[in-house]
């Protein structure tokens, strides 16, 4: 057992047991856990193989990024592949299976490829396979198509019930971190119809790895739910068309073990928005260097998530590799929890450190490990016993959304991250997806503006004047949008940095 | 170098990767400038160089070499055209993917896993029978399925539909799909092993007459003299003719295309929705590649709508009820030459030494290597090809349209 469940923490409801199987394999969770949480507290971290050297892989995400930890769920006409086990909340009687992979996880024959790796390089494939040329279709191409693809669809009719509907708001607020509930509640206080979306299971984004800011978590969004805001959790919005028209799916059954046929499984929104404010946060940078996809490797933001959520350590000894603060911070919570920390790895200058663990300066040369890692070496250095790697290479802001419709992000030198382009009518960005350094820990909501009528808005009803609560989350700079011909005085002039 | 098992051995021994084109700064002049380094651009300048012996030929592409439609569609060849004009056009086009590997040493991966249209009705029953022995007698294979023969090939397709029953289908075997990106590459490849200069990030911004001859463009990158001058440039055509005083009986539209992730083998032909427009076929690498109608707006912009994804979608389920539980990876759009008939123009101009190529609506990739080959002959020897005879640029005002859908004047129908 390398990762395990700490005995206490973590948003779970540890009272109900719920049990599920692996490849097979019966193990146990708790609601509030997703697949890769649960998989991580059994001790399960090799999850996956690579798609074309089928290299052993674990996950490394928290969330919907995640490039390796990728399922096959349920079975017959509900079989579902290519699913990402931490987007997966578990269920009583869940089946997950490991894919691409003969004839198990653990023992892959496709591995074998790995060992051809130099003759396999990108595009070899255009320069031969060629000769006897009735061979590509009769003999290489059915092999290829069989080495190809990750899981297995199935080809039975899919039992379960989809519906599409509307929805139009004054605003809509993507990703319901702390920039996004500041935003939503800004706005449904001053009377704005008002959407939320996020593909997360909860509403909260990075505020459910910050155990401190719950209590305020959950005032915040029974605050918005008296103020009739619509809550969408576990929606994903995928895109953004002409008219600012935003498409998102939601997933209303999927966390279910039998979904009800009174109400859909999925829900398919078009969200026509007045104005809508880009939410999303920002994605932690791998660090590159050999065996960084061993399992046990995860990034730093992951290890917190799954500390403070599911209560999940990662493993006995862990090393953290840190451009940035953002590995001591991990650092400090980790040795508060009582967890060994084998080695803080910096790559540029760090804060002060007055935590137990060493600290390095240095960079990562090779993990070290196949299915399993056993530890790292330091570029020309020592090497360091870990069962575990915490990696933070900066963050990158979360702009997809933002270069939908043919804008291209902006690289900035200070921050040395793509940021989204600049100025597009109906979309604002905020807080961490805008690149907007750490506010202070406050949040004094601006008095909201006077009454206005809505045009065909939903809920002009309630108006709390003159609220002004104080709450330790970041926040978004509010005032008017200094446009000319802006109408939405509730609208938020998000905190834009100098671009460089 | 010749590429081979041999080529891939030793660059893995070396470590050592040889670009697979020159990258040469633009010179003064040439004697052909091709603008468009697409597909149909890049293979006129390669049989330009091949067929007719004509070297000293520049390609000139805005963006990166196959960002245009070449590395966007849904990768289908096909040739069960119905009429005259198209059919012998489309075949010889098949005949040169048939052949296309040994010819410019690159693996495009053509598979020929056959097309496969379905039927939902009577009527249009009778219309792919009235195709099929159209095809039959310009000699290209058809055959027609009945439900039984589909159901054999296709067993998870929802026969019994309860708007859509599918009572059957046509197939052209030799129809199937090309890694589209590795046609960009290997004619890319070959043309400039015989001398061409590609030249990428290099957008053409004017054309320059003198005495009613093109003398020159202005480029991103400076003046280029030519001493003929050949279009290429798809969704851009109405742009990049304009610059030359042309309107051309063509309209832009985008349409959209998607991918699903990656599957284990799940489907190993083409097959086509007859009710629905929706067209699905799966890639080597594994994704569900598929499609469906243009946006039926005017526009330039390479994105599309979700109005249409949704319709893409539902058509998807309603032919392989099993897609709902497939998620969709990318979509994305491009931009369509909707020509007034739906058939294409290979042509001369107004300008004696202005060639066009354009109209290719949404079916322009099928036909890249006759389109190349069709449109190098008319720019080499001033006469067009006995195959594109039909597709002149005055047929319009002639009344010598093709009008393959019978659809009437109506691009965004096409």
């Amino acid at each position: 057992m390398t990762s395990h469940r700490l005995p206490t923490g973590g948003r779970l409801d540890r009272s109900r047991s719920l049990e599920f199987s692996f490849d097979g394999k019966p193990l146990a969770g708790h609601p509030g856990d997703t697949l890769a949480s649960a998989l991580l507290a059994n001790g399960q971290r090799l999850m996956a193989r690579s798609f074309k050297y089928h290299r052993p892989r674990g996950v490394v995400t928290a969330g919907s990024a995640e490039p390796n930890a990728l399922m096959t769920l349920g079975q017959g006409g509900r079989t579902e592949p290519n699913t990402r086990a931490p987007m997966v909340e578990i269920y009583q009687g869940l089946e997950a299976h490991s894919q691409n992979r003969w004839p198990s996880l653990t023992h892959d024959i496709g591995a074998l490829n790995g060992l051809l790796s130099r003759f396999l390089g990108a595009g070899f494939y255009y320069k031969t396979f060629m000769w006897p040329a009735s061979f590509w279709e009769k003999v290489y191409e059915p092999i290829i198509r069989r080495a190809a693809g990750l899981g297995r669809a199935t080809t039975l009719q899919d039992p379960d019930r989809y519906e599409k509907t509307w929805a139009h708001c004054d605003l809509l607020v993507i990703g319901a971190g702390a920039a996004g509930l500041a935003a939503a509640l800004t706005a449904a206080r001053a009377g704005a119809s008002v959407v939320l979306a996020d593909e997360g299971m909860e509403l909260g984004g990075g505020l459910l790895s910050a155990p401190a800011t719950w209590p305020q978590l959950a005032e915040i969004l029974s605050e918005l739910s008296a103020l009739g805001v619509r809550l969408l959790p576990r929606t994903t919005v995928f895109g953004w068309y002409d008219g600012n028209v935003f498409g998102a799916v939601e997933r209303v059954q999927k966390h279910l073990a039998t979904p009800s046929p009174d109400a859909p499984v999925e829900r398919l929104w078009r969200i026509c928005a007045r104005q809508a404010v880009l939410a999303t946060g920002a994605e932690e940078r791998p660090l590159v260097f050999a065996g960084n996809d061993i399992p046990g490797v995860m990034t730093a933001s992951a290890t917190a998530s799954y500390l403070h959520r599911q209560a999940v350590a990662p493993g006995q000894r862990t090393a953290i590799l840190t451009q940035g603060v953002a590995g001591f911070t991990l650092a400090a919570q980790m040795e508060a929890l009582g967890l060994e920390i084998a080695a803080l790895v910096s790559l540029g200058d760090g804060p002060t450190w007055q935590g137990k663990a060493p600290v390095i300066r240095g960079i990562p040369g090779r993990a070290i490990g196949g299915k399993s890692l056993k530890g790292l070496q330091i570029e020309g250095g020592s090497r360091i016993e870990a069962d575990a790697i915490a990696m933070s290479g900066g963050f990158s802001p979360v702009i997809h959304l933002a270069c939908h419709r043919g804008a291209r992000p902006v690289w900035s030198d200070a921050r040395q991250a793509f940021l989204a382009p600049v100025e597009q009518e109906g979309l604002l960005i905020a807080g961490a997806a805008a690149a907007c350094p750490a506010t202070p820990p406050a949040l004094a909501m601006a008095p909201p503006a006077p009454p206005r009528r809505w045009r065909g808005s939903a809920c002009a009803r309630n108006r709390p004047s003159a609220l002004r609560r104080k709450m330790p989350l970041p926040r978004p700079r509010l005032g008017r949008l200094a446009r000319p011909g802006a109408r939405s005085s509730w609208i938020i002039k998000m905190m834009s940095t100098p671009r460089t | 170098m010749r590429y081979s098992a041999l080529s891939v051995l030793v660059n893995g021994l070396t470590g050592k990767v040889a670009p697979a084109w020159r990258s040469p700064d633009p010179k003064p002049e040439y004697d052909v400038v091709i603008v468009g380094g697409g597909g149909h651009g890049l293979a006129t300048a390669y049989y330009l160089a091949r067929e007719f012996g004509i070297t000293n030929v520049a390609v000139l592409e805005k963006g990166y070499v196959g960002s245009g439609n070449i590395g966007r569609n849904t990768t289908i060849i096909r040739s069960n055209y119905l009429l005259p004009g198209n059919n012998p056009f489309y075949e010889l086009s098949m005949k040169l993917w048939e052949g296309l590997e040994q010819d410019f040493n690159f693996n495009a991966m053509v598979s020929q896993r056959g097309v496969v249209n379905l039927f939902h009705s009577d009527a249009q029953r009778d219309a792919y029978r009235r195709r099929g022995n159209a095809m039959r007698l310009h000699g290209v294979d058809a055959e027609m399925l009945d439900r039984e023969a589909v159901r054999k090939i296709l067993p998870f397709l929802d026969f019994d539909n309860a708007r859509f029953p599918i009572k059957g289908a046509i197939r052209q075997r030799r129809g199937g799909t090309v890694r589209h990106d590795a046609v960009a590459w290997g004619y890319a490849r070959g043309a400039s092993q015989r001398g061409v200069d590609i030249i990428p990030h290099c957008e053409v911004t004017a054309i320059r007459q003198q005495n009613g001859h093109v003398t020159e463009v202005e480029t991103s990158r400076g003046t280029i003299r030519c001493k003929r001058l050949a279009l290429a440039t798809a969704g851009h055509s109405g742009v990049t003719a304009a610059m030359a005083g042309i309107t051309l009986p063509i309209e832009t539209h985008a349409l959209q295309a998607y991918v699903s992730e990656g599957l284990k083998p799940f489907i190993d032909t083409v097959v086509t929705f007859g009710a629905g427009h929706f067209y699905l076929s799966q890639s080597d690498k594994g994704g569900l590649v598929f499609g469906g109608d243009i946006e039926g707006y005017n526009s330039y912009a390479q994105r599309g709508n979700l109005a249409n994804i949704e319709h893409v979608a539902e058509a998807g389920v309603a032919m392989i009820p099993a897609l709902s539980r497939v998620r969709v990876l990318r979509a994305w759009a491009g931009v369509m030459d909707m020509s007034m008939d739906g058939s294409p123009i290979i042509d001369k101009t107004h300008l004696p030494n202005l060639y066009l190529n354009a109209g290719w609506c949404y079916g322009g990739f099928k036909a890249t290597p006759a389109s190349g080959l069709c449109f190098a002959h008319l720019i080499a020897t001033d006469a067009p090809h006995k195959v594109a005879r039909a597709f002149r640029l005055d047929r319009f005002a002639r009344g010598h349209l093709i009008d393959e859908k019978g659809q009437g004047a109506q691009p965004n129908l096409h």
